[in-house]
């Protein structure tokens, strides 16, 4: 794969051993992020999305899951990864910022403590070095009063500082890549687009890589260069996201644009919704998975998925897409 | 676009105004609440000034402990110097019972603490890893629970033989399997959480995880637990000492002076009742502190 690929993903399968058998969360994921560039993950709730971006820290306890495929984060194998050397990598090379701020601090340490903690792990600094570091962040990340805030706990903040707190904790050892999973979701519409436009400027600033997790179609315009759509613990529509979004190929890419009110629509259509709901992941689905929901189908949905076909830099799956392009 | 980001100055104002309130570290706010608690901070005094007057009893008390006249046997309360009575020796109850309150509350507060250092490691080593490991601990702990913490302290303690080490020794062994079921219930409770999985994703090894995030978490209820216990050791403790199997006469005890006392319970009621009342008002302060720490450590998040 080429060198200048942050992250490579190819052929990813996520597979948790649940006491009724197997839930096949992720299948046969493929793909990449280069340096600086956003990727949006855009999909319904229990799509795969979160499992992947945790799947990229090798979050998921292992004794649950099964992994298999290739992810080649920074040139390293990620899958044949020590104990140690994961540890040592995840908050310095991949850093992650998770969706609800107030569960993702530790309620009985100030925030300041929390972001120290991370900063001496990885860049060795003393403690006092450690505090500088951390109360730039929180300026950075523009907390008013931040050299008080250093010392506050989590439930003393309000869910917007919360989550910028976070995003400086996520940011305090300056990694490559920052995964955001739905860091807006919690926040209130207001606070949204703030948190949104700090975490763009922050990338660029830092010339991050970024994968952001959604299911807002308006919040991946907003901050992605690229997008993909996930269904049923798959991709099924990848591209950038000003050609997914405009003019979507995969018809669950049109039903959710149909479903949702983005700029450019017609304000007298009234929305749409998806006929159904997402398969039950417990069998492994070889066929297309939203067949079952799709205006378009035919027999030949039934039987088993190719691969993806490509074009102008985008792809999608979709035996009709294809035939129609 | 940088208008949207930086606050406005009305912004500013109202989080100034935030900051200005905020900032009280947990404990402060903790100690803040007890404080302002008159229950608990009167079953506090009043246990400082039991400890205090253990200590000191030595140097306080009118007489010698061990010594009595057969002379001025149970002499009844309020007797011109001894204000409290004399036991069945005819030794100074006040001096018995100030001495006796270094032996009781040491057994009451010793084994709990033993119990409780051992309790949380063994609840958080079970809950935070889990299988094999889980099943290990707690069912070992489980095979304690079939018998009632009063018959295992006396089992225990007459096995080891009488004597203050084996009665501490077996009042420990009572007390771990309670603590460490406790500890191991928050434990998983906590391991699960999101902060658990952030720590993990900002770097921290299975150590950190548990010596900083889960133990953070986990001693708090887990010591509110104990407190509790701290009572149910000294009835336990003077229990003990009452059947023989604690602390030895002539060395002064609660427990083993309402023993000696019981034979003169039809000649001198009110003294054979002085150690009990004793045990009975420690055991209610550590109790109310321990509600009291309760409800101060619930602050809503």
């Amino acid at each position: 794969m080429s060198a200048d690929k942050l992250i490579d993903v190819r052929n990813l399968n996520v597979t948790f051993k649940g006491e009724e058998g197997p839930v096949y969360a992720v299948s046969d994921v493929s793909f990449d992020l280069a340096a600086g560039e956003t990727l949006a993950l855009l999909g319904e709730s229990g799509c795969g999305k979160s499992v992947t971006m945790k799947s990229l820290m090798r979050l998921h306890p292992a004794h649950k899951t099964r992994i298999e495929g290739q992810i080649n984060i920074d040139g390293v194998d990620l899958l044949s990864m020590r104990p140690a050397a994961l540890s040592a990598m995840r908050g310095k090379t991949v850093s992650m910022v998770f969706q609800e701020p107030m569960l993702a601090f530790d309620p009985v340490y100030t925030v300041g403590d929390q972001i120290i903690e991370s900063v001496m792990r990885h860049e060795g600094f003393s403690r006092a070095d450690a505090r500088k570091r951390a109360l730039e962040m929180l300026e950075r990340v523009r907390i008013p009063s931040a050299a008080k805030r250093l010392d506050a706990y989590p439930h003393e903040m309000s869910g917007g500082m919360r989550q910028r707190a976070m995003i400086a904790l996520a940011l305090a050892c300056k990694p490559k890549i920052l995964l955001a999973d739905e860091p807006t979701t919690a926040l209130d519409a207001t606070v949204q687009i703030q948190v949104l436009l700090l975490l763009k400027e922050l990338q660029r600033e830092l010339g991050m890589s970024m994968i952001f997790v959604t299911h807002d179609v308006g919040v991946a315009i907003e901050v992605a260069d690229r997008t993909a759509v996930m269904y049923a613990g798959r991709i099924i529509e990848e591209g950038p996201v000003d050609d997914v979004l405009s003019n979507p190929w995969h018809p669950y890419t049109q039903g959710l644009l149909g479903a949702t009110v983005h700029p450019g629509m017609d304000r007298k259509e009234a929305l749409s919704a998806i006929p159904g709901s997402p398969p039950q992941l417990t069998r492994q689905i070889t066929e297309c998975a939203f067949a079952p929901r799709c205006s378009y189908r035919t027999d030949e949905c039934l039987k088993p998925m190719p691969a993806a076909y490509q074009a102008d830099s985008r792809a999608v799956r979709c035996i009709h897409a294809l035939a129609e392009v | 676009m940088t208008s949207i980001i930086s606050p406005t100055s009305k912004e500013k104002f109202a989080l100034a105004a935030e900051t200005a309130a905020v900032s009280r570290g947990y404990w402060t706010t903790v100690w803040t609440r007890l404080v302002r608690d008159p229950v608990s901070v009167g079953c506090a005094v009043v246990l400082l000034l039991m400890v205090l007057i253990a200590v000191f009893a030595p140097l306080l008390a009118p007489y010698d402990p061990s010594q009595g006249t057969m002379l001025k046997r149970l002499s009844p309360i309020g007797t011109e110097g001894h204000w409290l009575g004399t036991d069945e020796l005819g030794r100074d109850m006040l001096s018995r019972l100030m001495h006796g309150g270094q032996m009781s509350l040491m057994m009451g507060l010793l084994p709990v603490f033993i119990a409780f250092a051992i309790g949380t490691s063994l609840g958080l080593i079970a809950g935070f890893f889990g299988g094999w490991i889980n099943s290990l601990i707690m069912r070992t702990t489980d095979v304690f629970f079939a018998f009632p913490a009063v018959l295992l302290a006396i089992a225990i303690s007459g096995a080891l033989g009488a004597g203050f080490v084996n009665a501490i020794i077996s009042l420990t062994l009572v007390f771990i399997p309670p603590i460490a079921r406790v500890a191991e219930s928050v434990t998983t409770s906590v391991r699960n959480l999101d902060f658990v999985e952030a720590a993990r994703a900002s770097g921290a090894g299975n150590f950190t995880i548990i010596r900083v995030h889960v133990l953070g978490n986990v001693l708090g209820p887990v010591f509110i637990y104990a407190t509790s216990l701290v009572s149910v050791c000294m009835i336990l403790a003077a229990g003990l000492s009452f059947l023989g199997l604690g602390v030895r006469p002539p060395t002064p005890e609660w427990g083993l002076m309402l023993n000696t006392l019981r034979q003169s319970i039809y000649i001198q009621p009110w003294i054979s009742v002085l150690p009990g009342l004793m045990i009975f008002i420690t055991s209610l302060c550590f109790n109310l502190l321990s509600d009291g720490l309760r409800s101060a450590m619930d602050i809503k998040r």
